[in-house]
This record gives C-alpha cells, structure tokens and sequence, in this order.
C-alpha cells in the first residue's frame, strides 16, 4: 500500500509497516530522516511532534501515516532554514527562547497554526494556544515573547 | 596529583591511575563521630558542620591537564574548549566559549565547546551541582591566558621583535606600535599543540576590560535547534541500525517469568533477544519494535512490596540508617528549647517525583572490532563508561562514550539505563548497531526518582520575638551521588561499581547565624521505594521546602514582617543584598502574615518570601511569590515571581536569567501538581495526564533580578533559583489564608484539607 503525499512541498512516496503506523515513525525513519517533529509521549500529551497536516497543527505520533494521503505535510525543515528561518523560527531564536529545545518544534508548528488564524493574538490567546504543549525547561515566557514577536512581524 | 602532560591520552590514562573515578564522599560534611568543621568558605557566623557540597572527586577538583588538555588552537585558527561537561540546554557552551574567547583575544564566533568523547576530553566529572562554570571556568580561563602569553612569546619571535612590543588582538599577535605588522595564531600554532602546564599565575583579564565575557552573547546553537537540525541523542542514525524497545517491569522489583514469543510473530522482522531479566524486542523498523514490545506477552513475578503512599515518611523515619550528617550544631539547644518564650514544632514532606524529561531516553551503541562505542545523552559520559565496563566485564578503554545534545535531563533520570541496556544489547547484535529509545510509560515508570524527603523541626522565641533555638532531624537518602544503580546491571544481575554517598543532607541547616542555639541531624538512609536520583537542586529544595517555611511560621508566631525577621537574624552581607533586592523588585510590603484582610472573598491573595546560600557556600538566592488561593477548589495560582540572584561574577547575564526563569517555572510546576503515585509495588503515573506540568496559563510573570560581583568567583546558576520556589509559595499561601501546606505538592486536596483544618 504505497502512500503518496506532498511533504515539505515535494511530492513523495512510502510504505509505511502497517495501517497503524504513525506519521512521526515515517517522518523520522529513512529515506525522510527528518530531525524536526520528536517523539515525547507516543500519546498526543505533549506536541513535540507536532507537524502541519493541509496547515493544521497536527499530533503526528497519534495519527496513522496512511491518513495523510494525497495531504500536504509540513515539518519544522519546511518551515524555513538555518539560513533563510520562517518568522518565528526567526523571533525563537532573537528572543533567545530554548534550553535544550527538544519541546521547540511543536511549540513553533503549534504557533504557525495559530498565526495562519490569528494575525495579532493578544498573550492569554498565545498561552490557550499553546496550553497542550509541555516544555520542561521552564522557557515559556520567552516563548510567548517569540511568538507575539513573530506574529508582528509577519504582519508587517 | 599534579602530573601535567599535555597529551589528552596520556592525561586520561594518568588520570586513571590516579584513582580519579573513586568516590569520595564528603570534603567537610560531618560524619558520625567526625569533630565537626568549618566547610571552606562558609560565611563567619555559620555553623560548624556545615555542609560543603557536592563531591566526588572529579566534580569538585579534576585532576589538572597541561593546556593542551582543554584547549585546541586548529589549522583553521579556530579554538575548541575540551570538557567532559555536556551541554543540555543549561548553556554552559556559549559560557565556556566567552570565557575562552577573552583570555585568549578571539573572537567569540571562533570558539566553540564540542560534544565530550571520553576518547578526546578530559573528566571533568558529570554535569551536576551547577558546578560546570565554578570548577571548569576557572580551569579554562587559565589554560587559555597561558595560551596567550605563549602566542605572544612566539608572535614576538616570529616578528623579530621584544616580547613586551607585541599584543594580541582578534586571533593574532600584531607589533603594538605597528599593528599591520601582524601573525594570525593560525600560523603559530594551529593544529599544533602547546606542550605546556597551565601557569598559575599567567596574567588574566580585568573583568573592567572584557569585551566578550560579562555579556548577553547569543548561544550558537538556538538557530539550528529551531530550524530542523541539533545534534540530539534522538537524530544519531548508523547504516545497518537495528531498533530495540526494552521491556521494564510493570511493578517495582518484578521479573518476567514468562515470555510467549509467538506472540509477536506476525510483526515483521521482529524478535525477542533476552539475557537474564533484561527482555528487549528488536526489529529492522522503530514502529515495528514499538508494535513488538507492546503485544509481546509477558508474565511478571510480583516483585517486592514497597510501603503504601500514605506510610512513605513514616516508612523513612523507620528505615535503615547508613550514618548521620550533622548540618549545624551550635549552642545547647536541648537546654534552651524548655527555656523559650514560645515553642513550635512542625513536619515537612517532599513527594516522590520524575524528572520529566520531554524526550524520552535513548541511545545507540556497537560493538565492533573488540570496542564498543556508545552514543549516549549521559551527562556522565565517563561515569556511564565505568559502569558500563563493569557491567559487560570490558576495560573501561574498549568503550567509548560520545555525547549527543539530551532532552533536558535536570538530574539522573533514564539516559544512564537506556546507555546500558543499548550497550548490553549491542555487544548482543554485533557488528550491528542498535539505536533504543525509551517509551512514555518507561519514562514516568523506570527511571530513577526524587524520593521522598521528610523533615521534622522544633523551634523557640525569645520573649522579644527572635529566635533563641532551632532543633531538626530529617530524612534523605543515602546513595546517590554520584552514581544510581541502572537499570541494565539490576536486569542483568551484574554490578556497576561502588555507590556514591550522595548530598541530600545539603541546606538542611537554617541559614541564620542570628540563632544562637541550632542542631540538625539528617539520617541517611538506605531504602527507599524507588531507585533514588539527584533531581534538580536534589536535597537543597526539599530542605529549603522545610526550613524556610518553619522559619516564616517562627516569623508569624512572632508577629513579624517575615522580610524583616530574615534580615534580623541573618549578617551575611551578600545575602542580605539578595533579600533586600527581591523584596525591593516585589514591592514588598513589610507586614506580618497572614493578610488577614480578605476573609470574605472565596479567591485569597497572598505573597511569600524565601531565601537560601547554595551550600552554604556558593551562589544566593531570595524570591518573593504572589499567589492566589481559591478556597472553593483548592487551586493554588502563582501569578508572579521576583527572584533576586547573587552568583558572583557573572559570564553571560541572559544564561544567568534564562535558567532562573526556567528553575521557577519547573519548580512551580513541582510544588503545585507533581507527584509519581502508585498502588501496591506499581507506579500508575504513567503519563502526562496522570502526572501533569505547568501549562502556558498557569506560567507566573517572572523578574529576574542578578546582582553581578565581577571582582568575585564565578559559581553556578544552574539549580540555585529552584531550591527557594516551594518555600516562597508555601508562606504566600499561608499570607492568603493563615494556612500552613507541609506536604509538597500542593494539589487542590491537599489545600482544601487543610483549609478545613485550619
């Protein structure tokens, strides 16, 4: 059953072991490899692999790969890079938010998401947004900095 | 020892043999029958006894290397900073590198700190005790002036001219009255080595003339970390790797009795591999291990009974007793607590709680050609080296441990047992390599834990409201520090080495040197119901917990201003300045608790102060919390947090605030909610939904406040910040509600309990 979906704007194909399989095993395993969505909890608990499924934030440790044929996936490598970063891969880093960054990736999936509804979310709105997303190291004041920071600037 | 070789391996080997993996307990703390003494740098005026810290060897004074030990000078001219110290997200790379950069007149970008291989690095012990810049720092601030001063001795030669006309300046060494007239340190030394002892007494920096260290300089890594990339343990991939999921047991001590391997025959390409009671599944696909190791059925003994929850401290105050610390002892207090004014007596409890690393543990290993390399996101790299040569009976030189950047660790947790469970594997699967990752559950269930903590105290007032005396006993754990048993020698029935002694006993004194009489006595003991582990700021939070609420209730049986009642028995200038400066940033409004002026509203306010000295040595803190009780539910909200911190010269103020921000955040995270419970021998705070963190609208606003002493040591800043949270916010809510919480965490049950008892 070979799967045929768009992943970071390329199209591609893969076999995923079976029709449980979830997206993040797929993402994460060659020929992909990719390093962005992590594996936290396996149980949708805390967003570390959170990717953009048709621009929607999405769990990707709980849903099936299979469900994303014919979809558009979106990783944190597809957001931007190191040497050209999306906006709010651009305001995490000025406002120097991670500690050891493990929770960042689903922290700023969940914030593009939300950016591509709300163009100027007030900080009780980035913190809703964000409620389901764990980081351990304590960096969340600066995260919500990064992401109103982020936010003004794609509003230009 | 002060053997000084400049070969990397040669130091190691030297270092070796000089015994430098053995542990040693205690510089100073006092042991039973042991005269009491006065740790090194303990304040005038504190106790003799106090204890000095954390301790083995390493950790505290690693055995000296020659410059060519720490530093690299490369054919490039760019320098590598060499450590065992590993980097998980605490920041000490950019802190290292600023250091280095300024001795050695680099620019900042040209430095860096890699990963540590135990093949390349020195030990500098694990990554613990906020240690890293107190002990390291120095370290490579000399290594890097004698660097300088050699490279300006050979710059001189090379451009004919007097050694005293030249200087250096962005990685050259240039003639100061002709400044073109210049040799890049590439050309003098790159790729080469120094070949020289670090010199003592070489000539470092003013900290009045730094241009790099002192400053807010953006870590290297934060760009790459938030575009995809990041050298994490969890993106090591080797061709040919297998995927293996160990099978831990479900209840504390159980073995599997029986396996039904069919049971996961239809899974493609997976098996059972087993060796004595460590049970694994491995397959060619991750998802397929993940799919093997939870069909597979497994019977499971019952393993050994540990005692309920609601008997854990009573179970501590009973158990074993390895020997007794005494933290302070000063005065008669047996004779002056009958003869004060007033007397109170209290007990304080510290629940059981995980690390709670986001990213679960995970390492992968092979052995290959008689050696066997280990990728591991230990923060001991050379420690879990040792352990692993003793499990699998290999010379600690055929293996290799090499660090890949950890999901925030805050202590022992599983990534120590996932490197030898991956590493008994791998000599199981060789040649090929095998990568394991631990799930959730294992995670929450089979890492080693903070255990519980339980202290009792007594305290008298004199009829003027000071503190005439101040008598304690606590209970805490033996053997910790600094290695915890893994998982991999409990399966596999081996041994991995000597137990440390662990410093759970720290800050277990108060930290006034105004009561005249004071005694504390902790008991070590020596069975808890977990594996016991260093969890951030291990002993100094729970005891900070106990000690600094028992003193705001001698405040409030006082009457006093509980600010002022710390001033008035404390005569430690700097922490009196950390004191002063959070209750200034709080607006501290200097009054008895509780507020005793909100008895109508169900939703109370109320605020809370809490100093300690890390160590009593080392790094202060104070910190004002506000927080707001609802009497109806029992939720506590902590809506904001001053935090004042001394840690004396200051490397880069952002790491500084950054890692206060985040011990407040973890730390009210801990006292709030987290608790591991269990039924019977079995953890059921399996998850995130059983064991809750603080979530983005529950976050307090923080100020930071640092105050920099850049003509005083660099110590840490890495835990101190956590040890005063569950203090502060106790006393807030008893400035609330007149409520006195004793039990850490504070979950709403607790709070309407004890609401209802008054």
């Amino acid at each position: 059953m070979t799967l045929r979906f768009t992943l970071n704007g390329r199209a591609v194909e893969a076999e995923p072991a079976d029709a449980e399989m979830p997206l993040l095993y797929l993402l994460r395993e060659e020929p992909f490899a990719l390093n962005g969505p992590r594996f936290g909890c396996g149980l949708a608990q805390c967003g570390a692999c959170t990717v953009l499924v048709d621009g929607q934030a999405v769990r990707s440790c709980s849903v099936p790969a299979q469900s994303v044929e014919g979809r558009g996936v979106t990783t944190l490598e597809g957001l931007g890079t190191a040497a050209n970063p999306h906006p709010l891969q651009a305001a995490f880093a000025a406002e120097r938010v991670a500690q050891c960054g493990y929770c960042t990736n689903g922290m700023i999936m969940q914030a593009a998401d939300l950016l591509a509804r709300n163009k100027r979310p007030s900080e009780a709105e980035i913190r809703e947004e964000l409620a389901a997303n764990l980081c351990r190291c304590g960096t969340h004041v600066r995260i919500v900095r990064a992401v109103a920071r982020a936010a003004s600037t794609m509003a230009g | 020892m002060n053997a000084i070789t400049a070969d990397p391996a040669l130091a190691r080997r030297s270092l070796l043999a000089s015994g430098a993996g053995l542990f040693v307990a205690f510089a100073t703390g006092t042991a039973r029958g042991q005269t009491p003494t006065a740790a090194p740098g303990a304040p005038p005026g504190m106790a003799p006894g106090a204890p000095a810290g954390p301790a083995p060897t390493n950790l505290l004074d690693p055995p000296q290397v020659g410059v060519d030990g720490l530093l690299a000078i490369g054919a490039d001219g760019r320098c590598q900073v060499l450590t065992s110290k590993t980097e998980f997200g605490q920041g000490i790379r950019a802190s290292l590198a600023q250091i280095a950069a300024e001795e050695l007149d680099l620019p900042y970008a040209m430095v860096e700190v890699p990963f540590p291989d135990t093949d390349r690095m020195p030990d500098h012990g694990l990554t613990a005790g906020s240690l890293t810049l107190q002990v390291v720092g120095p370290r490579v601030r000399r290594a890097a002036a004698t660097a300088r001063a050699a490279l300006a001795r050979m710059g001189a030669e090379r451009l004919g001219v007097a050694p005293d006309a030249v200087e250096t300046a962005d990685g050259t060494v240039r003639v100061s009255a002709e400044p073109a007239r210049r040799v890049p340190y590439a050309d003098l030394v790159g790729g080469k080595r120094f070949d020289l002892p670090i010199d003592p007494n070489a000539r470092v920096k003013d900290p009045a003339n730094w241009r790099v260290a002192g400053r807010d300089i953006p870590r290297p890594d934060v760009l790459e970390k938030v575009t995809g990339g990041g050298d994490f343990i969890h993106n090591v991939r080797l061709p040919g790797m297998l995927h293996a999921r160990v099978l831990h047991a479900p209840r504390v001590g159980a073995v599997p009795a029986a396996v039904d391997e069919s049971s996961i025959a239809a899974i493609p390409g997976a098996r059972v591999l087993r060796k004595n009671n460590l049970l694994a599944v491995v397959a060619e696909r991750e998802w397929n291990a993940v799919r093997a190791a939870r069909e597979l059925k497994v019977e499971w003994s019952e393993g050994k009974p540990i005692p309920a929850m609601a008997e854990v401290y009573d179970a501590a105050r009973k158990a074993p007793v390895a020997r007794a610390d005494t933290t302070v002892d000063r005065g008669d207090p047996a004779a002056a607590l009958p003869a004060a004014a007033r007397r109170l007596e209290a007990e304080y409890r510290f629940g059981v709680q995980t690390h709670g690393t986001i990213g679960p543990s995970c390492a992968v290993g092979q052995y290959e050609n008689g050696r066997l390399t280990l990728h591991s996101g230990s923060q001991a790299p050379f420690d879990v080296r040792k352990q692993v040569s003793h499990i699998l009976g290999l010379p600690p030189e055929a293996v290799r441990v090499v660090y890949h950047h950890s999901s925030g660790c805050f202590g022992r947790n599983g990534l120590e047992d996932a490197t030898a469970e991956c590493a008994a594997l791998a000599m199981e699967l060789a040649p090929r390599p095998v990568r394991l990752q631990w799930m959730r559950h294992d995670e929450h269930g089979s890492e080693p834990k903070g255990p519980p903590v339980v202290m009792a105290l007594k305290g008298g007032l004199t009829p003027q409201g000071r503190i005439a005396v101040w008598e304690a006993e606590g209970w805490v754990p033996h053997s910790t520090m600094n290695l915890v048993r893994t998982t991999a020698a409990e399966m596999l029935g081996t041994d991995d080495g000597p137990p440390g002694s662990g410093n759970w006993h720290a800050n277990s004194n108060p930290p006034y040197d105004g009561i005249p009489a004071a005694r504390t006595v902790m008991h070590r003991i020596t069975e808890t119901p977990f594996r016991p582990s260093w969890i951030r700021t291990p002993g100094r939070l729970q005891n900070c917990f106990a000690v600094e609420s028992f003193t705001d209730e001698l405040a409030a049986a006082a009457g006093k201003d509980p600010v002022a009642f710390r001033l008035e028995h404390l005569s430690d200038p700097r922490g009196r300045a950390v004191i002063e400066a959070a209750a200034q940033a709080a607006q501290w409004d200097g009054r008895a608790s509780p507020a005793n002026t909100q008895q109508g509203s169900p939703v109370r306010r109320g605020r809370g102060a809490a100093y300690i000295r890390y160590d009593n040595t080392r790094t202060y803190v104070a910190c004002v919390m506000a927080a707001e009780v609802d009497t109806r539910s029992g939720q506590v909200r902590v809506t904001d947090c001053w935090l004042a911190q001394d840690c004396g010269q200051v490397i880069n103020p952002d790491g500084v605030r950054l890692q206060a921000e985040g011990c407040v955040i973890q730390t009210v995270s801990r006292t709030l909610g987290e608790e591991i419970r269990w039924e019977g021998n079995a953890i059921t705070t399996l998850d995130w939904a059983s064991y809750p963190l603080l979530a983005f609208p529950q976050v307090p606003r923080i100020e930071v406040v640092v105050l920099d002493r850049p003509d005083q040591p660099m110590w840490g800043a890495g835990e101190p910040a956590v040890a005063v949270v569950s203090a502060a916010i106790g006393n807030a809510v008893f400035d609330a509600t007149g409520v006195r919480l004793r039990e850490v965490p504070f979950t709403p049950d607790r709070v309407k309990a004890a609401l209802a008892t008054g």
